[in-house]
């Protein structure tokens, strides 16, 4: 049996918000150790994995490892009818093909009760390693997540470029080019605000910025969002889930097709 | 020219203009003078060697190849002494000598026609034996034997523009028969001038008799196309003749027998329209005396008041009077019919049997008729069109090919025998589909059987000089659209390129038809996958560079997740082990690089 509680109930809903456009049917996995997901993209571009620990739950009980296959579009409606402030609870008997979310206002005077069916999901798992990368980034994300709505008015690619003097994000497109630069600051009063660089390498890579905007949907979810790159790896945006757990977007670079027309001026 | 006055106009509206592929596997009788005459006519200001053999030549070639037809050729044997007579009545007319001086022929003597113009149809006639066509004479008109021939089932259309034809038994005319495709056919049948005029053969017969005709110009003094039609059509089919013969004698009292019948019953009515009286005041039967006291019962008027005045113009509508305006509507028309038949009776010597005998004589042909249409004699061709016409052999050989292709199609619908074209050119493939005022048209490859590169310069030197000559009678192809055939050289190979009828080349070569249109059928489908393909690269046309996979840099396991307890196992420890082995390897290549303290500390941290 399978018993999740979760008192602060709109994480859960920020998560699927955050998935739900670059992933269609993704598989659950649960363990002693937390829920989590990994699932790719249709056109295995980009992938995702979240993780949300067991000691975030309020009540976490998980009899035996299980895989819960959904369609994250029917979840995420079903999480609508939660409210912000609402308690959710996943309850799965073993071997059932549904899946029943509680959803219990703080007051406890309203009790919801959604059961959604199962699908059988055959998908790839890939294997991640622990990297260290060349350069990592942390700022704001409601900062990043309007650097790459600007940029795609632009172009449809973006330039990640980080050197010492900061990090630079640069597009080009039919009406002229764009480049926004980004300096480390660290002497603000909210940490939640600095931008950050550690660079042991100079990096610079291109990404298409229409997958990079589905990643800004779990800006709500972290204030903060941390870039880590090296060089001809896929960059990883990753946002924290309060103390519990992350979700962190993987994806592949674009190789150059004419160096010399799309060569950023450094 | 044919019946007398306007007589095709009367018949217009039941034209029918056909398509050019009307006359494919027709047989058709066609009236070689009328040709000649036509050719002559058109060609009359252009100086052009034997115009009659060459546009005979290549008419024959585009009415056997282009149209399909089986053309009949039919000659004019000795024209009836009646109409020796017209045609000099007709001369002396034209020519404004008085009619006084008009000699006299001896009766039953015949006159010929002009030597040259006989010389003409001989020439021709020889030269479509040598096509291969039959060629038939008639024993007067030739259009007697065309429309016999039609009227038998032999032929099945004449092309003729002389309205004689039906008068001799013909179903069906082409009068227009333009040698391009340009113009429909203008084309008559019987069975729509009988179901809308009402006129049926020997109805046409009494009208020419009465208008005039080509054995005797004047016919009846006084009566027109119009008198004529009226006339005629008040008898049946069977009696008009005969009652001609009878108003012919002066029997005046040939009246129709409807008119009779009804004349009969009318003397009633007018004995019946005596007892009647009708009042001057309102115009109904009674008398003014009795409507003054009381009102008659045709007028509506209260009792107490008289009739009332009867209006202008008033006409009265009791049975009386009706059958009065009856039976003199009767009169005044057996008037009109007494009248025309003083008239046919003043004129001597009608109704002549002679021409009723000739339009209805079902033996016009000299001989039996003997239709075959048989293979060219192109050596003998060649020599008499190089002694007529100083055409070179090529050039005829050229010439002729269109039709010794479809002589050579027709023969591959009925035999398996693998023959050669001119014994040199074989069957090689389908060009292509080309359309020629609307219709389609297969373009046939024939290959040249021997490869012979020494033969290709005297052949070009010799189509160079025959085009020089070609240009002395330019002028003269816009009569006759001629269709050359067209040569092709390739990798050492000669071909000639016709166009043939689709249907005809799918009986001889189905297999070869149904290549080609699975070729086509290929190449629309390639073009239409290129079509799509440019499709898909328009939508991003900046990007210039290519998307990576993200499976290409993490190591990828397919597992099935099942709800399953083994399967559930299994995955995650597949999984673990996976990502173990990728974290041991990049250590293992990251451990040359010498990192801060701190960097690394937040980094194992993330």
């Amino acid at each position: 049996m399978l018993e999740l509680r979760l008192v602060q109930g709109s994480l859960l809903k920020k998560v699927l918000e955050s998935i739900k456009e670059l992933v269609n049917d993704a598989n659950f996995d649960c363990s002693s150790t937390g829920f989590s997901l990994q699932a790719m993209d249709s056109s295995h571009v980009a992938l995702v994995a979240l993780l949300l620990r067991s000691e975030g739950f309020e009540h976490y009980r998980c009899d035996r490892n299980t895989s819960m296959g959904m369609n994250l579009n029917n979840m995420a409606k079903m999480l609508k009818c939660a409210g912000n402030d609402d308690i959710i609870t996943i309850k799965a008997d073993d071997g059932s093909d549904t899946v029943t979310f509680m959803f219990e206002s703080p007051t406890q005077d309203k009790i919801s009760d959604f059961e959604m069916k199962l699908m059988d999901i055959d998908s790839e798992h890939l294997g991640i390693p622990e990297a260290e990368y060349h350069a990592i980034v942390k700022m704001p994300s409601s900062e990043f997540a309007r650097i790459c709505k600007d940029l795609s008015s632009i172009g449809d690619t973006v330039v990640i470029s980080i050197t010492k003097e900061g990090v630079k994000f640069s597009t080009k497109g039919d009406i002229g080019t764009a480049n926004i630069v980004c300096r480390q600051n660290t002497s603000v009063d909210k940490p939640e605000e600095a931008t950050v660089i550690e660079m042991n390498e100079p990096v610079s890579l291109t990404f298409a910025l229409r997958y990079m905007n589905s990643f800004t949907k779990a800006t709500p979810l972290s204030n903060t969002v941390t870039i880590s790159l090296s060089n001809e790896l896929p960059v990883v945006v990753e946002y924290k889930i309060a103390e519990m757990g992350y979700v962190r977007f993987y994806l592949a670079p674009k190789i150059e097709e004419d160096e010399e027309d799309t060569k950023p001026q450094v | 020219m044919g019946v007398g006055g306007n007589f095709w106009d009367l018949l217009k509206p039941y034209a029918r203009k056909e398509g050019f592929d009307f006359l494919r596997n027709k047989r058709v009788a066609v009236d070689l003078s009328f040709w000649i005459v036509q050719h002559e006519n058109a060609i009359k200001a252009t100086h052009v060697r034997n115009p009659h053999l060459r546009l005979t030549f290549f008419r024959t070639i585009n009415l056997f190849s282009k149209f399909g037809a089986l053309p009949v050729f039919i000659v004019d044997g000795t024209p009836s002494p009646l109409k020796s007579r017209a045609r000099i009545v007709r001369y002396f007319r034209s020519s404004g000598i008085e009619l006084a001086s008009l000699p006299v022929p001896e009766e039953g003597v015949s006159a010929e026609r002009n030597h040259m113009f006989s010389s003409h149809v001989q020439k021709c006639v020889e030269l479509v034996e040598l096509l291969g066509m039959p060629v038939l004479k008639a024993k007067g008109e030739a259009e007697s034997l065309c429309a016999q021939l039609n009227s038998e089932g032999h032929v099945d259309a004449c092309i003729t523009a002389d309205s004689d034809a039906f008068l001799f038994g013909a179903n069906c005319i082409i009068k227009c028969f333009c040698p391009n495709f340009k113009e429909p056919f203008e084309c008559y049948n019987m069975s729509d001038i009988e179901a809308g005029l009402g006129l049926k053969r020997k109805h046409l017969i009494a009208i020419s008799l009465l208008v005039g005709n080509d054995h005797d110009i004047k016919g009846v003094r006084g009566i027109g196309l119009d008198t004529a039609l009226r006339f005629v059509k008040a008898f049946s089919e069977e009696d008009i003749l005969n009652r001609l013969h009878e108003i012919g004698k002066g029997n005046t009292s040939q009246i129709p027998i409807f008119i009779k019948f009804e004349d009969d019953m009318d003397m009633d009515g007018n004995s019946l329209n005596r007892k009647q009286s009708h009042c001057s005041l309102c115009g109904h039967p009674g008398s003014k005396k009795d409507h003054m006291k009381f009102p008659c019962e045709f007028c509506v008027t209260k009792a107490d008041e008289g009739c009332q005045r009867k209006p202008e113009d008033f006409k009265c509508d009791c049975f009386s009077c009706d059958m009065n305006r009856k039976h003199k509507e009767k009169k005044r028309l057996k008037n009109w019919h007494t009248k025309i038949c003083h008239k046919i009776a003043e004129e001597p010597n009608f109704p002549k049997n002679e021409i009723i005998d000739m339009y209805l004589c079902n033996d016009n042909a000299s001989d039996g008729p003997h239709i075959v249409w048989g293979k060219p004699n192109i050596e003998m061709l060649i020599d008499f069109l190089n002694f007529h016409q100083h055409w070179e052999p090529a050039y005829v050989r050229r010439m002729m090919f269109p039709m010794m292709s479809t002589i050579f199609l027709r023969d591959m619908t009925t035999t398996t025998e693998e023959t050669m074209l001119f014994g040199q050119y074989q069957f090689d493939s389908i060009e292509r589909v080309k359309m020629r005022y609307g219709y389609q048209f297969f373009v046939v490859k024939w290959k040249h059987a021997g490869v012979n590169i020494s033969c290709k310069v005297p052949l070009k030197e010799s189509s160079v000089q025959q085009d020089a000559i070609i240009e002395l009678d330019e002028t003269v192809d816009l009569l006759d659209d001629c269709d050359v055939p067209e040569i092709h050289e390739d990798s050492g190979c000669r071909f000639l390129l016709t166009d043939e009828n689709m249907d005809l080349v799918g009986a001889a070569f189905p297999a070869e038809v149904k290549r080609f249109w699975q070729d086509q059928e290929l190449k629309r489908r390639k073009n239409s996958t290129s079509r799509s393909q440019e499709n898909e690269k328009s939508p991003s046309p900046n990007s210039r560079s290519i998307q990576l996979n993200i499976t290409e840099f993490y190591p990828s396991t397919k597992v099935k997740h099942r709800q399953s307890k083994q399967g559930g196992g299994e995955s995650s420890k597949i999984a673990d082990s996976q990502g173990n082995e990728g974290s041991k390897m990049k250590r293992k290549m990251s451990s040359p690089d010498k990192i801060p303290k701190s960097v690394r500390r937040r980094l194992l941290f993330d």
